[in-house]
């Protein structure tokens, strides 16, 4: 019996994760997209598509880390990385938190990037997923010549937590 | 008259942000289809053009912190989301808002903060009943007889709690 309860917790937080952690990556996208002064007209047209696959490949554990590509993805103006590490635990502390006040800070520091830069989102998983409706295959944006800086945490719950990485071409 | 009422509705991690959103749109219309004069299509048209910006205020925080607010008076509606640890404790009341049966007109106050304000004002100027930015306080008339403003219970215990994610 208590076995049963202890897997119905599981499951329930890992999916509270995935909600969570989508939340926390799509208003990060949002900031910044909101910061750099771009249209936000790729976020809305494809918001629903972006939440739904977060959400199956977080709860799934497959989501090794999702960008914000800015540019030619030959030749990017700047990347932002949120990588995703998961706690398989299942009984881990039942706490959810944002740092969404300290990523506001942060994004006084972004470099601008040209009025009507292009903007996409890839992600990269590790091994096997499932299939989300929408999303296509691609390949990721060229790093070479950019920098990469660590902005920290950007949130956790009981069974992962996402960070970001911003790649600029600034030294 | 006034009735000032606040609901909190619970997003992230119970509801990601698309569905509280729809939660929120949801609210506003039934709150709205008592009022006999207010055309229920006009108030689906409007709350559709909100979808995005909605959507990038539940997910950033903002609407943890200040709310939208539906004037139709006398009825005075402030929603906020809530957010993480939050958004998992006590009860909600979703759906209609009493109160608006004999209004005539409605406005609805979306929140601007740095650095959304450009995408909140883009998204208010496509319809008439929709600003930008609070919500003027609700008037209270002079005369006893019409000073009463009923506060919910929602109101009260937002005062006494923290909304912060």
């Amino acid at each position: 019996m208590s076995t049963v309860t202890q897997m119905r917790t599981a499951v329930s937080t890992r999916t509270k994760t995935a909600v969570h952690l989508t939340d926390i990556i799509t208003g990060a996208f949002s900031a910044i997209i909101a910061t750099l002064g771009l249209s936000r007209n790729y976020l809305d047209k494809y918001w629903d598509v972006i939440e739904r696959g977060l959400m199956t490949w977080i709860d799934e554990g497959s989501l090794k880390d999702v960008c914000l590509e800015f540019g030619d993805p030959d030749n990017p103006e700047a990347i932002f990385e949120i990588p995703v590490e998961y706690r398989f635990t299942g009984v881990g502390n039942v706490d959810f938190v944002a740092s969404r006040a300290r990523l506001l800070r942060l994004m006084a520091k972004i470099e601008k990037v040209p009025a009507e830069t292009s903007y996409r989102v890839v992600v990269t998983h590790h091994g096997s997923y499932t299939t989300v409706s929408g999303w296509s295959s691609t390949n990721s944006a060229n790093r070479s010549g950019l920098s990469s800086y660590n902005l920290g945490s950007l949130g956790a719950g009981p069974d992962a937590r996402a960070s970001m990485n911003y790649l600029t071409r600034r030294s | 008259m006034s009735s000032v009422r606040v609901r909190t509705i619970k997003g992230s991690p119970e509801r990601s942000a698309s569905a509280t959103w729809d939660e929120i749109a949801r609210m506003v219309q039934e709150t709205l289809v008592p009022a006999a004069s207010i055309d229920d299509d006009d108030v689906s048209v409007a709350l559709g053009h909100l979808a995005g910006v909605g959507r990038t205020l539940i997910a950033t925080g903002v609407l943890a912190d200040e709310p939208v607010v539906l004037t139709a008076p006398p009825l005075h509606v402030e929603i906020y989301v809530s957010l993480g640890n939050d958004a998992l404790k006590g009860e909600e009341r979703l759906g209609k808002v009493p109160g608006a049966g004999t209004a005539s007109e409605w406005k609805l106050y979306v929140p601007d903060p740095v650095p959304y304000s450009a995408q909140v004002a883009s998204a208010v100027a496509q319809h008439d009943a929709l600003y930008a930015g609070a919500a003027p306080t609700p008037v209270v008339g002079a005369a006893a007889t019409q000073t009463a403003v009923s506060v919910d219970a929602d109101a009260l215990r937002r005062i006494s709690g923290s909304h912060h994610s």
